[in-house]
């Protein structure tokens, strides 16, 4: 929006499995310091839209800008709170082991945590709330404080960009509401903040950007822009309805509706809507 | 006084060897093994080792004599491509690791029962102590093997100390290792090599079918002592060398092969670890409940709970 850089900046991006796209031509611009949803159906490319900006896999074609730079010149600079069941909670270590990695980054192949860094990650573990657990095995936490210790991971590690994929999944309620208001106070610290986010219900609640995703980018922008009634139809198709009476944001949408960028990006997603698969066939 | 100690049986200088590299081997190979066996990739050693025996016996057959540096080079060799075929099988998805260790394991190990076959057609004599790699004959290791050992035990040891900040992460959670820079495959290779390094070097001393006993017992009989993985491999490390120094002793005493010996004793500590740890966990959780049910602890008791509360009470306070 402004002139300052964006945060992270997809250009032309395009990522296959195989002859397969997972993600088709992406143009989508994440302004600095704020908290963006990325919503869209199942198998609309969120978490391999999101591990490509992590440079966990390779795009077929486009680039990734963080912060006006390629990807991958700067490692450390996003940080990542995976899924909760990508790591075994079996293993033998402890919350502050885990929450320390975050900085395990910066160390050098000989190095150990200094004193510095162990402090900031018992400050990271108050933050979220779960100091008390510091000495815990890992195989004792709950969904929600598994969901805590990632996060705090990613405090320590200290990024520009706070990257979450789903992170409400099988979480309670204060869980959920407490990683809000801390991602809400990291986002009013200039942090930039992307979630994979599953419940339309509570976007406009505590996101301020979404990006909706369908292969393609179906629409991006401040939420009232984006959430519109054909826009979610597009995504996930008529039946879904987004009736939220809880939001009036997205309700006075339909007059912003015909605004040229919302117009622009349906025409787009119509074509994908049809034929979700002939992407692959250029 | 050297010349006096061979009349005792405890320090014969044979058996000294033999204690000294089994517990060289039990050390490197616990330490290594136990991080494998945390990441539920146990199988990984078993099929290693299964992998080297073809190798070994080809670079027998190279060279027509028993040439320790060829026979060690292919057994390597045959291992390290064993690892590869592995990772290649799996990694479309098609195939299921442990379905791909199982298939790799079996078809490695049958062509080297092919090749050994074709050696015991062969009247040479030469052929005659290839067996003791199948089965492990320890009581074979002399003085000159022990260097081998020794540097393989301090590779072994001085890698994962020195490096550890880098083994535990990309053990642990190998994604967010590469999220932040850190080379992965880079790692999972030199574990790889560790590992073969010492299934090779095993392979006399353990054989090909107890090599991955000596890999996988030590850090599943930690697992049951500790939550800390720098604890766990410590000890495991502690273990395979301790069950090298006992095995190797009990065996010398009742004159039984010192490899299956170590493996044996393993399991009956590897059970003697699950009896105590049980046992200890039953009583403290007795004596935590008679402490709770008591009105004077109650307030100990309530403690978690309140900085639990006091957690998040923290954070409500934010907004």
């Amino acid at each position: 929006m402004t002139a300052e850089t964006p945060a992270l900046e997809l250009e032309d991006l395009t990522v296959a499995y195989g002859a397969k796209p997972a993600l088709w031509d992406i143009d989508l611009t994440v302004p600095k310091g704020v908290m963006m949803a990325l919503i869209g159906p199942n198998g609309a490319g969120k978490s391999t839209l999101i591990k490509a900006v992590m440079g966990l896999i390779k795009p077929a074609a486009g680039t990734i800008r963080l912060l006006g730079q390629p990807i991958g010149e700067s490692p450390g600079k996003i940080a990542y709170v995976p899924q909760k069941s990508t790591v075994d909670w079996e293993f033998p270590v402890t919350v502050k082991d885990v929450a320390l990695m975050g900085c395990f980054g910066r160390l050098g192949w000989f190095q150990r945590p200094s004193a510095a860094e162990r402090k900031a990650t018992i400050h990271a573990l108050n933050r979220v709330g779960i100091a008390h657990l510091a000495n815990r095995p890992i195989h004792q936490l709950s969904g929600g404080q598994q969901q805590r210790v990632f996060l705090a991971r990613a405090l320590v590690q200290d990024a520009e960009l706070l990257v979450l994929d789903e992170p409400f999944q099988g979480v309670d309620a204060g869980t959920e509401q407490a990683v809000f208001e801390l991602l809400s106070s990291l986002r009013d610290a200039g942090r930039t903040i992307v979630v994979v986010h599953h419940d339309l219900q509570t976007v406009a609640d505590h996101f301020d950007h979404v990006a909706l995703l369908k292969v393609r980018l179906i629409a991006s922008g401040p939420v009232a822009q984006v959430m519109t009634r054909e826009n979610l139809s597009l995504a996930f198709g008529q039946g879904m309805q987004i009736e939220h009476p809880g939001v009036p944001a997205t309700r006075s949408e339909p007059s912003t509706a015909p605004q040229s960028s919302s117009g622009s990006s349906f025409n787009v997603s119509q074509n994908l809507g049809h034929q979700p698969s002939q992407g692959a066939s250029p | 006084m050297i010349e006096a100690l061979p009349e005792s049986s405890f320090f014969n200088p044979a058996l000294v060897s033999v204690v000294t590299g089994t517990a060289l081997l039990g050390l490197a190979s616990g330490a290594l093994g136990s991080i494998a066996v945390f990441r539920r990739n146990s199988l990984l050693g078993d099929a290693l080792s299964h992998a080297a025996f073809p190798g070994l016996l080809a670079g027998f057959c190279l060279w027509g004599t028993k040439s320790i540096p060829a026979m060690v080079g292919g057994a390597a060799l045959s291992a390290a491509l064993a690892q590869f075929l592995v990772f290649f099988l799996s990694r479309g998805g098609r195939v299921r690791p442990d379905a791909a260790l199982a298939l790799v394991m079996g078809v490695f190990f049958g062509v080297g029962m092919v090749i050994q076959s074709h050696l015991q057609q062969d009247p040479g004599s030469a052929q005659a102590g290839l067996k003791d790699y199948l089965f492990g004959q320890a009581t074979l290791l002399l003085e000159e093997d022990l260097p081998v050992l020794a540097t393989l035990a301090g590779l072994v040891l001085g890698a994962l100390l020195l490096c550890w900040n880098r083994w535990k992460i990309v053990a642990f959670d190998p994604a967010h290792a590469a999220s932040l820079g850190i080379n992965t495959s880079f790692w999972e290779v030199f574990y790889a090599f560790l590992l073969i390094l010492s299934v090779v070097i095993g392979l006399q001393v353990a054989g090909v079918v107890l090599m991955s006993a000596f890999l996988v017992i030590p850090g599943s009989s930690a697992r049951y002592w500790t939550k800390r993985l720098g604890l766990a491999v410590f000890l495991s490390g502690a273990t395979g060398a301790t069950l090298g120094v006992v095995g190797s002793f009990t065996a010398d005493a009742l004159s039984l092969p010192p490899g299956p010996t170590i493996v044996v004793l393993g399991f009956c500590w590897l059970v003697a670890s699950f009896g105590l740890t049980e046992l200890w966990k039953h009583r403290k959780a007795r004596t935590e409940l008679a402490g709770a049910q008591s009105p004077g602890t109650q307030p100990t008791e309530t403690q978690p709970i309140g900085s639990l509360s006091m957690g998040s009470q923290s954070k409500g306070g934010k907004p």
